[in-house]
């Protein structure tokens, strides 16, 4: 699948994780820096929660790899995504514990 | 380093949607410290110039409306660069845009637990589609946030409240701003689905 839309569904099952779990009363709608803010802001979460910690991490590495040429994608997109995937694990764990 | 405005700013567009847009160029090796990443569009000289040998549509959207706030050459990098070359990756572009809008109404009406996320990305498949068809086969620049009202026979036909509600989860989505979307308007904005769906289909069953 194009990169462009990976990124995308790896950001949709972060935002369903967070959803399903129905802790939240204000729903996670994206994950730009602004959009975590408001969540943590509407939800009373602190600031050093581990789940606040997570949705950082996968946000700034998948924008790290939507700001990269697509010659450095090729080389660093297997080891990226799959640390990606890995933190969306431990989200999930967090989020379900 | 390099910096230019682009966007609804330089089309002299602003409304409760707008934001400005950025631009930053700077050398492979220049480190920029302390730069909220997700503020400004940071790109090395060397990837823009292959985003201007590729045709790519950003390259054309800065051609365009891009206008420089600083550099310290007496021309800018951009103006150097000169036109892009002709953009050949219309139908990837298509069907790319295309498939977004698919994954995200499939994530609608599988559950409720993206819903605003999901408008979002119908926004943005809506927008980047038209741009690109506008470029690509009408051979027009529209980068505008509304590009896909202004594609003259081509436009999207669609209710104005659902267009509105589709940017208002955009805005919410990516910088945060405004409410999550009540069931009543969902309701509204699945009955149009299949109406934009219809209009992809007819721009993407066109012989490019």
């Amino acid at each position: 699948m194009d990169e462009f839309l990976n990124r995308i569904t790896a950001q949709r099952q972060v935002i369903n994780i967070v959803n399903k779990s129905k802790k939240f009363d204000f729903p996670l709608v994206g994950l730009s820096a602004k959009s975590i803010e408001r969540w943590k802001k509407e939800n009373y979460v602190n600031e050093k929660s581990e789940i606040i910690v997570f949705l950082y991490l996968i946000s700034a590495k998948l924008f790290f790899l939507a700001n990269k040429s697509q010659e450095q994608i090729t080389n660093e997109y297997k080891l990226l995504s799959s640390t990606i995937s890995e933190l969306i694990k431990k989200l999930d764990d967090q989020i379900n514990r | 380093m390099e910096i230019y405005a682009f966007g609804s700013i330089v089309r002299g567009e602003i409304d409760i949607y707008s934001d400005i847009d950025i631009l930053v160029l700077k050398g492979s090796d220049e480190v920029l410290k302390d730069l909220d990443k997700e503020q400004y569009s940071i790109y090395t000289f060397q990837r823009l110039e292959r985003l201007w040998k590729e045709g790519n549509p950003f390259a054309w959207h800065l051609y365009v409306e891009s206008k420089c706030l600083y550099s310290t050459n007496e021309k800018s990098f951009i103006s150097l660069l000169g036109e892009p070359n002709p953009y050949t990756s219309l139908k990837s572009d298509l069907k790319k845009f295309h498939d977004l809008f698919l994954e995200s109404k499939d994530s609608i009406l599988r559950n409720e637990f993206s819903i605003d996320f999901d408008l979002s990305m119908i926004f943005l498949s809506i927008r980047n589609f038209a741009s690109c068809f506008a470029l690509g086969y009408l051979k027009m620049y529209e980068f505008s946030r509304d590009s896909a009202l202004k594609i003259n026979e081509y436009s999207l036909q669609i209710d104005s409240e659902v267009y509105e509600r589709l940017k208002q989860s955009r805005l919410l989505s990516t910088r945060g701003v405004g409410e999550a979307v009540t069931d009543f308007s969902l309701i509204k904005i699945s009955s149009e689905l299949d109406n934009i769906e219809t209009w992809f289909n007819r721009i993407l069953w066109m012989n490019f």
